[in-house]
Protein backbone atom coordinates (compact mmCIF):
# COMPACT_ATOMS: atom_id res chain seq x y z
CA UNK A 1 0.00 0.00 0.00
CA UNK A 2 1.09 3.57 -0.90
CA UNK A 3 0.69 5.91 1.84
CA UNK A 4 2.52 8.64 0.25
CA UNK A 5 0.74 8.12 -3.00
CA UNK A 6 -2.45 8.18 -0.87
CA UNK A 7 -1.78 11.23 0.74
CA UNK A 8 -0.89 12.87 -2.92
CA UNK A 9 -3.94 12.01 -4.15
CA UNK A 10 -6.04 13.27 -0.83
CA UNK A 11 -4.33 16.34 -1.35
CA UNK A 12 -4.74 16.92 -5.63
CA UNK A 13 -8.55 16.81 -5.04
CA UNK A 14 -9.12 19.33 -2.13
CA UNK A 15 -6.59 21.65 -4.12
CA UNK A 16 -8.56 20.85 -6.82
CA UNK A 17 -11.77 21.09 -4.91
CA UNK A 18 -10.88 24.72 -2.74
CA UNK A 19 -9.69 25.98 -6.59
CA UNK A 20 -12.37 25.32 -8.59
CA UNK A 21 -15.46 26.20 -6.91
CA UNK A 22 -15.67 29.65 -6.44
CA UNK A 23 -14.39 29.67 -9.93
CA UNK A 24 -17.39 27.18 -11.10
CA UNK A 25 -19.80 29.28 -8.38
CA UNK A 26 -19.16 32.47 -10.79
CA UNK A 27 -19.50 30.63 -14.19
CA UNK A 28 -22.48 28.45 -13.30
CA UNK A 29 -24.50 31.93 -12.14
CA UNK A 30 -23.03 33.56 -15.51
CA UNK A 31 -24.45 30.44 -17.43
CA UNK A 32 -27.67 29.96 -15.64
CA UNK A 33 -28.94 33.30 -15.63
CA UNK A 34 -26.79 35.99 -17.78
CA UNK A 35 -27.41 36.59 -21.41
CA UNK A 36 -24.23 37.72 -23.90
CA UNK A 37 -23.50 36.34 -26.94
CA UNK A 38 -21.68 33.23 -28.06
CA UNK A 39 -23.40 31.69 -24.48
CA UNK A 40 -23.88 28.44 -26.18
CA UNK A 41 -20.53 28.24 -27.41
CA UNK A 42 -18.96 29.01 -24.16
CA UNK A 43 -21.20 26.23 -22.79
CA UNK A 44 -20.24 23.57 -25.65
CA UNK A 45 -16.40 24.65 -24.64
CA UNK A 46 -16.97 23.83 -20.99
CA UNK A 47 -18.58 20.56 -21.84
CA UNK A 48 -15.62 19.86 -23.58
CA UNK A 49 -13.46 17.81 -21.30
CA UNK A 50 -16.51 15.96 -20.36
CA UNK A 51 -15.83 13.78 -24.23
CA UNK A 52 -12.19 15.14 -24.51
CA UNK A 53 -10.02 12.02 -24.17
CA UNK A 54 -7.93 12.61 -21.00
CA UNK A 55 -4.75 11.18 -22.92
CA UNK A 56 -5.49 14.59 -25.96
CA UNK A 57 -5.48 16.84 -23.15
CA UNK A 58 -2.18 15.07 -21.31
CA UNK A 59 -0.55 15.27 -25.03
CA UNK A 60 -1.29 19.14 -25.29
CA UNK A 61 -0.25 19.47 -22.13
CA UNK A 62 3.27 18.08 -22.30
CA UNK A 63 4.16 19.70 -25.68
CA UNK A 64 2.78 23.23 -23.80
CA UNK A 65 4.78 22.26 -20.41
CA UNK A 66 7.91 21.41 -22.21
CA UNK A 67 10.48 24.40 -21.32
CA UNK A 68 11.08 24.41 -25.23
CA UNK A 69 7.89 25.70 -26.11
CA UNK A 70 6.78 29.05 -26.02
CA UNK A 71 4.36 28.63 -22.79
CA UNK A 72 6.65 26.55 -20.96
CA UNK A 73 9.69 28.92 -21.48
CA UNK A 74 7.29 31.65 -20.30
CA UNK A 75 6.49 29.77 -17.26
CA UNK A 76 10.13 28.78 -16.94
CA UNK A 77 11.51 32.27 -17.46
CA UNK A 78 8.67 34.11 -14.82
CA UNK A 79 8.91 31.38 -12.27
CA UNK A 80 12.10 29.48 -12.68
CA UNK A 81 10.15 26.22 -13.08
CA UNK A 82 8.42 24.31 -14.78
CA UNK A 83 5.05 22.68 -14.73
CA UNK A 84 5.88 19.46 -16.25
CA UNK A 85 6.33 16.43 -13.53
CA UNK A 86 5.16 18.99 -10.94
CA UNK A 87 2.45 18.85 -8.70
CA UNK A 88 1.84 22.20 -9.81
CA UNK A 89 1.56 21.08 -13.54
CA UNK A 90 -1.24 18.00 -12.27
CA UNK A 91 -3.19 20.83 -10.38
CA UNK A 92 -3.68 22.94 -13.64
CA UNK A 93 -4.65 19.70 -15.31
CA UNK A 94 -6.82 18.50 -12.97
CA UNK A 95 -8.41 22.20 -12.37
CA UNK A 96 -8.89 21.97 -16.42
CA UNK A 97 -10.15 18.34 -16.44
CA UNK A 98 -12.86 19.15 -13.80
CA UNK A 99 -14.29 21.96 -15.20
CA UNK A 100 -17.83 20.02 -16.22
CA UNK A 101 -18.01 17.83 -13.01
CA UNK A 102 -18.05 21.48 -10.84
CA UNK A 103 -19.81 23.94 -12.98
CA UNK A 104 -23.24 21.32 -13.98
CA UNK A 105 -24.69 20.34 -10.93
CA UNK A 106 -24.35 24.35 -9.68
CA UNK A 107 -25.44 25.62 -13.01
CA UNK A 108 -28.68 23.09 -13.01
CA UNK A 109 -29.13 23.87 -9.32
CA UNK A 110 -29.19 27.55 -9.89
CA UNK A 111 -31.73 27.45 -12.51
CA UNK A 112 -33.95 25.62 -10.53
CA UNK A 113 -34.33 28.53 -8.31
CA UNK A 114 -37.98 30.58 -9.43
CA UNK A 115 -36.60 33.73 -10.77
CA UNK A 116 -39.60 35.62 -8.53
CA UNK A 117 -37.27 34.37 -5.52
CA UNK A 118 -34.55 36.50 -6.89
CA UNK A 119 -36.80 39.04 -7.69
CA UNK A 120 -38.53 39.45 -4.50
CA UNK A 121 -34.91 39.52 -2.91
CA UNK A 122 -33.68 42.52 -4.56
CA UNK A 123 -37.42 44.30 -4.29
CA UNK A 124 -36.32 44.24 -1.05
CA UNK A 125 -33.58 46.16 -1.18
CA UNK A 126 -30.78 43.02 -0.96
CA UNK A 127 -27.47 44.00 -2.77
CA UNK A 128 -26.47 41.39 -5.79
CA UNK A 129 -23.91 40.10 -3.31
CA UNK A 130 -26.23 39.96 -0.30
CA UNK A 131 -28.52 38.04 -2.59
CA UNK A 132 -26.45 35.46 -3.57
CA UNK A 133 -24.89 34.91 -0.02
CA UNK A 134 -28.51 35.03 1.76
CA UNK A 135 -30.84 33.70 -0.99
CA UNK A 136 -29.07 31.91 -4.00
CA UNK A 137 -26.34 29.91 -2.67
CA UNK A 138 -28.31 28.21 0.39
CA UNK A 139 -30.88 27.38 -2.08
CA UNK A 140 -28.24 26.02 -4.92
CA UNK A 141 -26.60 24.08 -1.60
CA UNK A 142 -26.95 20.52 -2.92
CA UNK A 143 -25.92 21.43 -6.54
CA UNK A 144 -22.97 22.61 -4.43
CA UNK A 145 -22.30 19.26 -2.53
CA UNK A 146 -22.88 17.54 -5.67
CA UNK A 147 -20.32 19.67 -7.78
CA UNK A 148 -17.97 18.93 -4.23
CA UNK A 149 -18.55 15.10 -4.24
CA UNK A 150 -18.13 14.59 -7.95
CA UNK A 151 -15.05 16.82 -8.24
CA UNK A 152 -13.32 15.43 -5.00
CA UNK A 153 -14.26 11.78 -6.58
CA UNK A 154 -12.69 12.11 -10.10
CA UNK A 155 -10.35 14.06 -8.90
CA UNK A 156 -9.02 10.87 -7.00
CA UNK A 157 -9.57 8.61 -10.19
CA UNK A 158 -7.96 10.58 -12.37
CA UNK A 159 -5.38 8.92 -14.56
CA UNK A 160 -4.54 9.13 -18.17
CA UNK A 161 -3.51 13.01 -18.00
CA UNK A 162 -1.39 12.37 -15.02
CA UNK A 163 0.06 9.65 -16.91
CA UNK A 164 1.00 11.90 -19.64
CA UNK A 165 2.51 14.90 -17.86
CA UNK A 166 3.41 13.19 -14.15
CA UNK A 167 6.67 10.86 -14.25
CA UNK A 168 5.41 9.24 -11.96
CA UNK A 169 7.74 10.97 -8.81
CA UNK A 170 6.57 9.37 -5.55
CA UNK A 171 5.49 12.36 -3.25
CA UNK A 172 5.21 14.51 -6.44
CA UNK A 173 3.35 13.35 -9.18
CA UNK A 174 2.66 9.65 -8.26
CA UNK A 175 -0.78 9.78 -7.39
CA UNK A 176 -2.92 6.61 -6.32
CA UNK A 177 -4.32 5.80 -9.75
CA UNK A 178 -0.56 5.73 -10.70
CA UNK A 179 0.35 3.99 -7.68
CA UNK A 180 -1.89 1.27 -8.98
CA UNK A 181 -1.04 0.85 -12.15
CA UNK A 182 2.82 0.36 -11.39
CA UNK A 183 1.94 -2.35 -9.26
CA UNK A 184 -0.04 -3.75 -11.70
CA UNK A 185 2.92 -3.90 -13.94
CA UNK A 186 5.57 -4.99 -11.55
CA UNK A 187 2.95 -7.92 -10.63
CA UNK A 188 2.28 -6.59 -7.16
CA UNK A 189 -1.55 -7.93 -7.36
CA UNK A 190 -2.05 -7.70 -3.52
CA UNK A 191 -1.04 -3.58 -3.34
CA UNK A 192 -2.84 -2.75 -6.49
CA UNK A 193 -6.03 -4.41 -5.14
CA UNK A 194 -5.69 -2.46 -1.79
CA UNK A 195 -5.86 0.63 -3.32
CA UNK A 196 -8.47 -0.11 -5.74
CA UNK A 197 -10.76 -1.03 -3.13
CA UNK A 198 -10.03 2.16 -1.38
CA UNK A 199 -10.45 4.23 -4.65
CA UNK A 200 -13.85 1.99 -5.01
CA UNK A 201 -14.89 3.25 -1.49
CA UNK A 202 -14.66 6.68 -2.78
CA UNK A 203 -16.17 6.74 -5.47
CA UNK A 204 -19.51 5.18 -4.14
CA UNK A 205 -19.56 7.45 -1.56
CA UNK A 206 -19.60 10.33 -3.70
CA UNK A 207 -22.29 8.76 -5.74
CA UNK A 208 -24.20 8.46 -3.18
CA UNK A 209 -23.90 11.58 -1.73
CA UNK A 210 -25.13 13.00 -5.34
CA UNK A 211 -27.79 10.90 -5.12
CA UNK A 212 -29.07 11.67 -1.94
CA UNK A 213 -28.96 15.42 -2.74
CA UNK A 214 -30.55 14.49 -5.75
CA UNK A 215 -33.17 12.46 -4.72
CA UNK A 216 -34.56 15.05 -1.83
CA UNK A 217 -34.25 18.68 -4.33
CA UNK A 218 -36.77 16.58 -6.45
CA UNK A 219 -39.24 15.07 -3.57
CA UNK A 220 -38.74 19.15 -2.28
CA UNK A 221 -37.22 19.89 1.13
CA UNK A 222 -38.29 23.88 0.58
CA UNK A 223 -40.05 25.86 3.22
CA UNK A 224 -38.85 23.80 6.16
CA UNK B 1 7.30 37.25 -8.98
CA UNK B 2 9.94 35.06 -6.61
CA UNK B 3 8.10 32.55 -6.13
CA UNK B 4 9.32 29.30 -7.52
CA UNK B 5 6.83 27.14 -8.90
CA UNK B 6 8.72 24.06 -6.34
CA UNK B 7 7.92 25.97 -3.75
CA UNK B 8 4.38 26.69 -4.59
CA UNK B 9 4.16 23.16 -5.37
CA UNK B 10 5.78 22.13 -1.25
CA UNK B 11 3.92 24.60 -0.20
CA UNK B 12 0.20 23.50 -1.16
CA UNK B 13 1.33 20.41 0.14
CA UNK B 14 2.51 21.20 3.18
CA UNK B 15 -0.75 23.02 3.78
CA UNK B 16 -2.58 19.84 3.72
CA UNK B 17 -0.20 17.57 5.70
CA UNK B 18 -3.55 17.52 7.67
CA UNK B 19 -5.04 14.82 5.31
CA UNK B 20 -2.43 12.36 6.36
CA UNK B 21 -4.85 10.87 9.32
CA UNK B 22 -5.51 7.69 7.10
CA UNK B 23 -2.05 6.83 7.94
CA UNK B 24 -3.99 5.38 11.14
CA UNK B 25 -4.99 2.48 9.51
CA UNK B 26 -2.70 0.21 7.96
CA UNK B 27 -3.72 -3.35 7.95
CA UNK B 28 -3.24 -5.19 5.17
CA UNK B 29 -5.94 -6.81 2.74
CA UNK B 30 -4.78 -9.71 0.74
CA UNK B 31 -6.41 -9.37 -2.45
CA UNK B 32 -7.01 -12.83 -4.66
CA UNK B 33 -5.69 -13.51 -7.18
CA UNK B 34 -7.95 -14.63 -9.90
CA UNK B 35 -7.34 -13.31 -13.72
CA UNK B 36 -10.52 -13.23 -15.40
CA UNK B 37 -10.11 -16.18 -17.79
CA UNK B 38 -11.75 -15.09 -20.80
CA UNK B 39 -12.22 -18.20 -23.24
CA UNK B 40 -9.25 -18.48 -25.36
CA UNK B 41 -9.75 -17.68 -28.92
CA UNK B 42 -9.84 -20.05 -30.56
CA UNK B 43 -10.76 -19.70 -34.44
CA UNK B 44 -7.34 -18.70 -36.75
CA UNK B 45 -7.56 -15.71 -38.64
CA UNK B 46 -5.53 -14.95 -41.89
CA UNK B 47 -4.41 -12.25 -39.93
CA UNK B 48 -2.61 -12.97 -36.60
CA UNK B 49 -2.30 -10.45 -33.18
CA UNK B 50 1.14 -10.77 -32.13
CA UNK B 51 2.29 -8.22 -28.99
CA UNK B 52 5.49 -6.80 -28.65
CA UNK B 53 7.65 -4.45 -26.17
CA UNK B 54 7.51 -0.84 -27.38
CA UNK B 55 11.19 -1.02 -27.98
CA UNK B 56 10.60 -3.21 -30.74
CA UNK B 57 8.00 -0.65 -32.34
CA UNK B 58 10.25 0.32 -35.26
CA UNK B 59 12.06 -2.29 -35.51
CA UNK B 60 9.19 -5.14 -35.75
CA UNK B 61 7.15 -2.71 -37.86
CA UNK B 62 10.38 -2.65 -40.22
CA UNK B 63 9.95 -6.84 -40.22
CA UNK B 64 6.28 -6.73 -40.82
CA UNK B 65 6.29 -4.62 -43.80
CA UNK B 66 9.57 -6.90 -45.32
CA UNK B 67 7.06 -9.76 -44.09
CA UNK B 68 4.27 -8.46 -46.08
CA UNK B 69 6.29 -7.86 -49.44
CA UNK B 70 7.56 -11.70 -49.07
CA UNK B 71 5.04 -13.61 -48.37
CA UNK B 72 1.79 -11.32 -49.28
CA UNK B 73 0.50 -11.90 -45.86
CA UNK B 74 0.11 -9.08 -43.01
CA UNK B 75 0.18 -8.98 -39.08
CA UNK B 76 -1.30 -6.89 -36.86
CA UNK B 77 1.26 -5.65 -33.80
CA UNK B 78 0.01 -4.26 -30.67
CA UNK B 79 2.91 -2.39 -29.08
CA UNK B 80 2.83 -2.16 -25.01
CA UNK B 81 5.26 -1.86 -21.59
CA UNK B 82 5.79 -6.07 -21.63
CA UNK B 83 4.10 -6.12 -18.21
CA UNK B 84 1.27 -5.37 -19.29
CA UNK B 85 1.05 -7.22 -22.39
CA UNK B 86 1.55 -10.51 -19.98
CA UNK B 87 -1.14 -9.77 -17.75
CA UNK B 88 -3.70 -9.38 -20.96
CA UNK B 89 -2.01 -12.57 -22.41
CA UNK B 90 -2.94 -14.71 -18.71
CA UNK B 91 -6.28 -12.36 -19.02
CA UNK B 92 -7.04 -14.49 -22.53
CA UNK B 93 -6.14 -12.00 -24.96
CA UNK B 94 -6.04 -13.06 -28.28
CA UNK B 95 -2.29 -12.33 -29.02
CA UNK B 96 -0.36 -15.38 -30.60
CA UNK B 97 3.16 -14.86 -30.11
CA UNK B 98 5.17 -11.85 -27.50
CA UNK B 99 8.11 -10.33 -28.55
CA UNK B 100 9.15 -9.13 -25.24
CA UNK B 101 11.79 -6.40 -23.70
CA UNK B 102 13.05 -8.84 -21.42
CA UNK B 103 13.45 -12.45 -20.79
CA UNK B 104 11.82 -13.20 -18.01
CA UNK B 105 8.14 -12.47 -18.43
CA UNK B 106 8.23 -14.82 -21.54
CA UNK B 107 9.66 -17.42 -19.20
CA UNK B 108 7.13 -16.71 -16.82
CA UNK B 109 4.50 -17.64 -19.51
CA UNK B 110 6.30 -20.70 -20.51
CA UNK B 111 6.24 -21.74 -16.92
CA UNK B 112 2.46 -21.41 -16.94
CA UNK B 113 1.92 -23.60 -19.55
CA UNK B 114 0.59 -20.07 -21.73
CA UNK B 115 3.40 -20.93 -24.72
CA UNK B 116 4.19 -23.52 -27.54
CA UNK B 117 7.68 -24.87 -26.83
CA UNK B 118 10.54 -22.59 -25.22
CA UNK B 119 10.72 -19.29 -25.23
CA UNK B 120 13.83 -18.13 -26.83
CA UNK B 121 15.60 -14.82 -26.93
CA UNK B 122 15.53 -13.29 -30.07
CA UNK B 123 17.38 -9.96 -29.68
CA UNK B 124 19.65 -8.20 -27.49
CA UNK B 125 19.12 -4.70 -26.58
CA UNK B 126 21.63 -1.73 -26.04
CA UNK B 127 21.01 1.74 -23.53
CA UNK B 128 21.23 5.13 -25.56
CA UNK B 129 21.86 8.32 -23.09
CA UNK B 130 20.02 10.98 -24.91
CA UNK B 131 19.05 14.36 -24.66
CA UNK B 132 17.16 16.95 -26.69
CA UNK B 133 18.78 18.97 -29.07
CA UNK B 134 19.87 22.32 -27.31
CA UNK B 135 19.62 20.88 -23.80
CA UNK B 136 22.15 22.20 -21.50
CA UNK B 137 23.36 18.37 -20.82
CA UNK B 138 26.38 17.15 -23.21
CA UNK B 139 25.98 13.80 -24.35
CA UNK B 140 28.99 10.91 -24.47
CA UNK B 141 28.80 7.34 -23.86
CA UNK B 142 30.72 7.54 -20.46
CA UNK B 143 28.05 10.31 -18.87
CA UNK B 144 31.08 12.51 -18.22
CA UNK B 145 28.54 15.30 -20.22
CA UNK B 146 25.96 14.39 -17.64
CA UNK B 147 27.90 14.23 -14.55
CA UNK B 148 29.12 18.08 -15.41
CA UNK B 149 25.61 19.30 -15.87
CA UNK B 150 24.96 17.50 -12.61
CA UNK B 151 27.94 19.23 -11.08
CA UNK B 152 26.61 22.49 -12.91
CA UNK B 153 23.23 22.23 -11.70
CA UNK B 154 21.77 22.38 -15.57
CA UNK B 155 19.97 19.21 -14.96
CA UNK B 156 16.78 19.36 -13.57
CA UNK B 157 15.01 15.73 -14.76
CA UNK B 158 16.70 12.77 -15.63
CA UNK B 159 14.21 10.78 -17.56
CA UNK B 160 13.88 6.63 -16.95
CA UNK B 161 11.57 3.65 -17.95
CA UNK B 162 10.44 2.25 -14.55
CA UNK B 163 13.26 0.30 -12.98
CA UNK B 164 10.67 -1.83 -11.61
CA UNK B 165 9.09 -2.83 -14.51
CA UNK B 166 10.63 -2.19 -17.68
CA UNK B 167 14.84 -3.68 -18.97
CA UNK B 168 15.68 -0.73 -20.29
CA UNK B 169 14.69 0.95 -16.85
CA UNK B 170 16.66 -1.28 -14.63
CA UNK B 171 19.75 -1.07 -17.13
CA UNK B 172 19.51 2.94 -16.63
CA UNK B 173 19.71 2.50 -12.62
CA UNK B 174 22.48 -0.13 -12.94
CA UNK B 175 24.38 2.16 -15.61
CA UNK B 176 23.93 5.12 -13.39
CA UNK B 177 25.45 3.19 -10.38
CA UNK B 178 28.49 2.01 -12.35
CA UNK B 179 29.04 5.36 -12.85
CA UNK B 180 28.60 7.17 -9.75
CA UNK B 181 25.53 8.87 -10.10
CA UNK B 182 22.59 7.45 -8.75
CA UNK B 183 22.60 9.19 -5.53
CA UNK B 184 22.85 12.49 -7.23
CA UNK B 185 20.17 11.72 -9.90
CA UNK B 186 17.43 9.78 -7.88
CA UNK B 187 16.01 13.28 -6.55
CA UNK B 188 15.55 13.86 -10.24
CA UNK B 189 14.22 11.12 -12.04
CA UNK B 190 11.37 11.42 -13.98
CA UNK B 191 9.71 7.43 -14.71
CA UNK B 192 8.27 7.08 -17.88
CA UNK B 193 5.76 4.26 -17.51
CA UNK B 194 7.20 2.16 -20.66
CA UNK B 195 10.75 3.44 -22.77
CA UNK B 196 8.39 4.57 -25.26
CA UNK B 197 7.17 7.21 -22.96
CA UNK B 198 10.36 8.02 -21.45
CA UNK B 199 11.54 8.81 -25.20
CA UNK B 200 8.90 11.16 -25.62
CA UNK B 201 9.23 12.95 -22.29
CA UNK B 202 13.59 13.67 -24.01
CA UNK B 203 12.35 13.98 -27.67
CA UNK B 204 9.74 16.62 -26.30
CA UNK B 205 12.60 18.63 -24.44
CA UNK B 206 9.88 18.33 -21.09
CA UNK B 207 13.37 16.22 -19.80
CA UNK B 208 16.74 17.82 -20.36
CA UNK B 209 18.37 14.05 -20.29
CA UNK B 210 17.24 10.40 -20.28
CA UNK B 211 18.04 7.10 -20.83
CA UNK B 212 16.03 5.27 -23.75
CA UNK B 213 16.63 2.23 -26.12
CA UNK B 214 19.25 2.56 -28.74
CA UNK B 215 16.64 1.06 -31.15
CA UNK B 216 14.08 4.37 -30.92
CA UNK B 217 17.04 6.90 -30.01
CA UNK B 218 18.31 5.99 -33.65
CA UNK B 219 14.80 5.50 -35.54
CA UNK B 220 13.79 8.20 -37.74
CA UNK B 221 10.76 9.53 -35.84
CA UNK B 222 13.35 10.47 -32.43
CA UNK B 223 16.75 10.47 -33.95
CA UNK B 224 16.19 14.25 -35.46
CA UNK B 225 14.90 15.29 -32.49
CA UNK B 226 17.62 14.44 -29.75
CA UNK B 227 21.80 13.72 -29.32
CA UNK B 228 22.54 10.45 -28.49
CA UNK B 229 24.99 7.85 -27.09
CA UNK B 230 25.59 4.15 -26.73
CA UNK B 231 26.13 3.34 -23.17
CA UNK B 232 28.84 0.20 -22.54
CA UNK B 233 27.28 -2.41 -22.59
CA UNK B 234 29.52 -3.59 -19.50
CA UNK B 235 28.15 -1.08 -17.44
CA UNK B 236 24.54 -2.95 -17.17
CA UNK B 237 23.03 -6.59 -17.44
CA UNK B 238 22.34 -7.72 -20.79
CA UNK B 239 18.77 -6.40 -21.76
CA UNK B 240 17.72 -9.55 -23.50
CA UNK B 241 14.35 -9.57 -25.31
CA UNK B 242 12.47 -13.02 -25.34
CA UNK B 243 10.15 -14.33 -27.69
CA UNK B 244 7.42 -17.24 -27.16
CA UNK B 245 4.63 -18.06 -29.52
CA UNK B 246 1.46 -18.46 -27.47
CA UNK B 247 -0.39 -21.81 -27.26
CA UNK B 248 -3.04 -22.79 -29.63
CA UNK B 249 -1.23 -19.91 -32.19
CA UNK B 250 -2.15 -19.74 -35.93
CA UNK B 251 0.14 -21.39 -38.64
CA UNK B 252 0.51 -17.66 -40.02
CA UNK B 253 1.02 -16.57 -36.91
CA UNK B 254 4.29 -19.19 -36.06
CA UNK B 255 5.47 -18.13 -39.87
CA UNK B 256 5.41 -14.48 -38.56
CA UNK B 257 7.61 -15.62 -35.67
CA UNK B 258 10.18 -17.51 -37.50
CA UNK B 259 10.56 -14.62 -40.00
CA UNK B 260 11.71 -12.87 -37.52
CA UNK B 261 13.69 -14.98 -36.00
CA UNK B 262 15.32 -15.95 -39.78
CA UNK B 263 17.82 -14.02 -42.06
CA UNK B 264 15.37 -11.53 -42.97
CA UNK B 265 14.58 -10.24 -39.78
CA UNK B 266 17.94 -10.50 -38.51
CA UNK B 267 19.01 -7.83 -40.75
CA UNK B 268 16.66 -5.08 -39.74
CA UNK B 269 17.01 -6.17 -36.12
CA UNK B 270 20.69 -5.43 -36.60
CA UNK B 271 20.67 -2.47 -38.47
CA UNK B 272 17.68 -1.00 -36.00
CA UNK B 273 19.52 -1.09 -33.04
CA UNK B 274 19.93 -4.55 -31.83
CA UNK B 275 22.28 -7.61 -31.58
CA UNK B 276 21.36 -10.37 -32.75
CA UNK B 277 22.57 -14.07 -30.60
CA UNK B 278 24.42 -16.41 -33.46
CA UNK B 279 22.85 -19.73 -31.84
Amino acid sequence: MDWTAFSLSLQLATWTVALLLPMAILIARLLAWGRFRFKSVAESLLLLPLVLPPTVLGFYLLVAFSPQSAFGGAIKSLFGGQLVFSFVGILVASLIINLPFAVQPIQRAFEAIPPNVREAAFVSGLSRWETMRRIELPLAWPGIVSAIALTFAHTLGEFGVILMIGGSIPGETRVLSISIYDSVQAFRLGDAGVMSALLLGFSLGAIAIVHMLARRQRTGTHGT
Amino acid sequence: MSISLSTLGAALRLALVGTLFALAAGTQVSAQEQPARAPAAEQATSTPTVAAAASLRYALDEIAKRYEKDTGKTVKITYGATGTLVHQIEAGAPFEALFAADDESVKMLAKAGKTEGEPIVFARGELSVAAPKGSAVAIDADLNGLKAALAAGKVKHVAIANPETAPYGRAAQESLKKAGLWEQVQPLLVIGENIGQTATFVSTGAAEVGFIAKSLAISKEIAPKIDSAVVPGTWHEPIDHGMAVIKDASPEAKAFADFVRGPRGREVLDTSGFSVPTS
